[in-house]
């Protein structure tokens, strides 16, 4: 096939196929930033317990999700200490709280406190692990660099308030913020207390790490044999999967992202497929022609494919760094991290072909009527 | 007709000459009034719903912790405070309401589910939810309950009659009602104070006061008033005026702003360029005439309004099929999130100056290609 027609057809007037490419694009774009705000919702919501490094969890059995997880008595995890193939122990507590910038006219900011009882051994980050210490006076608090810019100057020494008590900054870390909270702090557990009120023999979450010669699977099996039904025992990572796909599936933020990317599938394609079908209208003299001069069907079809095809990778390419653009500034102005990674660029392609396969058959039915006879 | 009256519609005419690709147009132009609608409808949505409950209640006043910055918190203010409020010669009647959090077993799962409970003594009847009156009586009787039946669906099926485990405490179910969630809670239980008491809540500490007036009472004077006789341990506001407060405080606190915002722009966008490709194409079909036109001594105002009017048209041809599948489109996510999704005539009514805005644009853009017809092309 010495001319590529598809592509001499496709450019013949540029303007109004740059105009197509412009709205292909844009829906692409669209589609690209509500997955892309789906993963990074999906991600976000484990990000507190990615933080810690355990084998195993142990909840109360109320538990639902982190932001009503419920609480249990701190006896259990005495009880579980002895439990077989149990190595170590931590104690963590969760609760929403407001921060308060004194400097930023008292101001509140949503603020996700961690009350941890300072066991270095899981804590991954070396730097975090050396900081511990920092925690262990009263009203000391540890905050996340991360977090939203209204939180005030996150200068070590700094006094603010959580939950309208009187705290002073004593060192930092990195964990980011989340359509959760606007950002997190980590306290000893006497503060977490004394913060939210809550009481002393009531934790949240047992961090447990398994010993050596030890599954997962079987020290859960154990615990679950030797504790009361008032607590559940999960493994890290089924815990952090279930935590996210609650957020997910049970509310409707995963539903919203799903929806807005389905309709902007579906402009993506009505465009393509209006494109498409004014192409081939206006050229279906000239299909004709080359039917004619005894072109076949197929090598007519193969041209409307190809100019579909091309609207596509055409369409994509612009999108995918305007995708990138439109997140940064997203993320300026709303500090919320979005986690685009390389799977969602190739399932917008893929997305993309489908979007041409579609619109490029549905187009292409009219090639059929092309009839040398209608020439004349 | 903008200053031109001829009796030929031109514009119309052009715009319905070739029907087929019309209904594509409109359709184009139609989806990115969806997508519009979707986002907005999104960042509403969350907010709404979130602010869901301050709508339901019954009282010219609400009193409430001061600290209590929004409905997420349940800060409790002492029971003497409406006492105290009904000693203003204005205040007819001062109802403590209760608000918490217990577990419900999943009887079908065993597992238990964080629920929001509600409660307040019947006879004052402080919620307008739909389906609550003729349980008045019933909810009198300790240990009898009302189920919000646009609970999600964690809490397995719960039909009036069906026991249910709340903290422990076997309870009847004695009727549903619907109220649904939000991306807080997942669902609700309604008690009466008695039930309230029994099962361990303090009488005296109570999540919000209503206060009802007398008629003829200026709410702002009596909160006025109240602010100034009762100790500075309160906020006082009117439902509307808290339901505003979170609805705010949502914005401010998630990131859903920026997030459905850049929904809109994007839709926005897409709009533009469909509107403009389809006034490019019906320019450029329509060009001979355009030259005639100027040929037979038309002027550039004359090509502007008629350029203008189409796209007018489309704007509104465009927005009414967009408005009917935002419509269908808001039943749907409503039915599958429970989040509250409607339209509320601003609401409409931005969108609709956004659509004609962006035809407009579009409108703008494609003018270049008529100004330049030239009639010697004609031939």
């Amino acid at each position: 096939m010495g001319i590529p027609l598809a592509w001499y057809n496709t450019f013949q007037n540029k303007k109004r196929t740059l105009a197509a490419i412009g709205g292909i694009s844009f829906s692409l774009l669209l589609i690209f930033m509500q997955l892309g705000f789906l993963i990074t919702a999906r991600i976000t919501s484990g990000l507190v317990y990615g933080f810690f490094d355990y084998d195993l969890i142990i909840t109360s059995a109320a538990y639902e999700s982190m932001n009503s997880a419920g609480s249990f008595d701190r006896t259990r995890l005495v009880q579980a200490q002895v439990v077989p193939g149990v190595a170590d122990m931590a104690t963590m507590s969760y609760d929403r709280s407001r921060w308060r910038d004194p400097a930023n006219k008292d101001l509140g900011s949503s603020c996700m406190l961690i009350g941890y009882d300072l066991n270095p051994a899981f804590i991954p980050d070396p730097e975090v692990k050396a900081n511990l210490a920092y925690l262990q006076n009263k009203d000391a608090v540890m905050l996340d660099l991360w977090s939203h810019p209204d939180y005030g100057e996150k200068r070590i020494g700094k006094e603010a308030t959580l939950n309208w008590r009187k705290v002073t900054i004593a060192t930092l870390y990195k964990l980011g913020i989340s359509f959760h909270a606007e950002g997190s702090a980590i306290v000893n557990l006497d503060t977490f207390n004394d913060l939210t009120g809550t009481n002393p023999r009531q934790v949240t979450f047992g961090l447990v790490k398994v010993a050596p010669g030890h599954t997962a699977a079987q020290t859960r099996q154990a615990l679950k044999a030797a504790l009361p039904a008032d607590v559940l025992v999960f493994e890290r990572p089924n815990f952090i999967q279930a935590e996210q796909d609650y957020f997910i599936k049970v509310k409707p933020i995963g539903i919203m992202f799903q929806a807005g990317a389905f309709v902007a599938f579906v402009v993506g394609a009505v465009i393509l497929f209006q494109v498409l079908s004014t192409e081939i209208s206006n050229r279906l003299k000239e299909y004709a022609t080359l039917k004619a001069i005894g072109f076949r069907n197929l090598y007519v079809y193969k041209i409307g494919a190809q100019q579909a095809l091309l609207f596509g990778i055409m369409s994509y390419l612009p999108a995918l760094p305007l995708g990138y653009g439109v997140a940064w500034v997203v993320q300026k102005a709303s500090r919320l991290p979005m986690y685009l990674t390389w799977e969602l660029d190739l399932f917008v392609l893929f997305l993309t072909l489908l979007m041409c396969l579609i619109s490029g058959v549905l187009a292409l039915q009219k090639v059929r009527k092309a009839d040398p006879a209608d020439l004349f | 007709m903008i200053g031109f009256s001829h009796r030929i519609p031109l514009a119309r005419r052009m715009i319905t000459h070739r029907k087929g690709r019309l209904v594509l147009s409109l359709l184009g132009i139609a989806f990115s009034v969806i997508i519009m609608f979707m986002e907005i409808g999104f960042f509403n949505g969350i907010n709404d719903s979130q602010a869901n409950l301050p709508p339901l209640l019954k009282a010219d006043l609400v009193l409430l912790h001061q600290r209590r910055y929004s409905m997420l918190e349940t800060n409790t203010i002492p029971r003497l405070r409406l006492q105290q409020a009904m000693a203003d010669r204005d205040v007819a009647e001062a109802i403590p309401f209760y608000e918490g959090m217990t577990t419900l077993l999943n009887a079908e799962n065993r597992r238990l589910r964080a629920i929001a409970t509600l409660a307040f003594p019947p006879e004052a009847n402080p919620l307008s939810v739909p389906g609550i009156e003729p349980y008045r009586e019933a909810l009198k009787l300790k240990g009898n309950v009302l189920y919000d039946s646009l609970s999600r669906e964690l809490y397995g099926t719960i039909k009036p009659g069906a026991e249910v485990i709340l903290g422990g405490i076997p309870h009847q179910v004695v009727g549903t009602v619907g109220i649904g969630p939000n991306i807080k809670l997942d669902g609700y239980i309604l008690m009466g104070d008695a039930t309230w008491i029994a099962d361990g809540g303090d009488p005296n500490a109570i999540n919000m006061g209503l206060i009802r007036l007398k008629p003829g009472a200026d709410p702002s004077a009596v909160k006025a008033r109240l602010l100034g006789n009762l100790p500075n341990d309160l906020l006082i506001m009117t439902p509307e005026e808290l339901r505003r407060r979170e609805v705010v405080f949502t914005t401010q606190a998630t990131p859903t702003g920026s997030v459905f915002g850049v929904g809109v722009i994007i839709g926005f966008i897409i709009g533009v360029i469909i509107c403009y490709q389809i006034l490019f194409n019906e320019i450029m079909d329509h060009l001979p005439q355009y030259a005639t036109m100027k040929a037979i001594g038309f002027g550039r105002p004359f090509l502007i309004r008629l350029v203008m009017k189409q796209a007018l048209f489309l704007s509104l041809l465009g927005f009414i099929p967009g408005l009917l599948g935002g419509m269908a489109l808001y039943a749907a996510i409503q039915h599958f999130t429970r989040i509250l999704m409607f339209m509320t005539p601003e609401r409409v009514g931005l969108i609709f100056l956004l659509t004609v805005f962006m035809c407009v644009f579009a409108g703008i853009l494609a003018m270049k290609k008529v100004l330049r017809a030239d009639p010697a092309e004609l031939f």
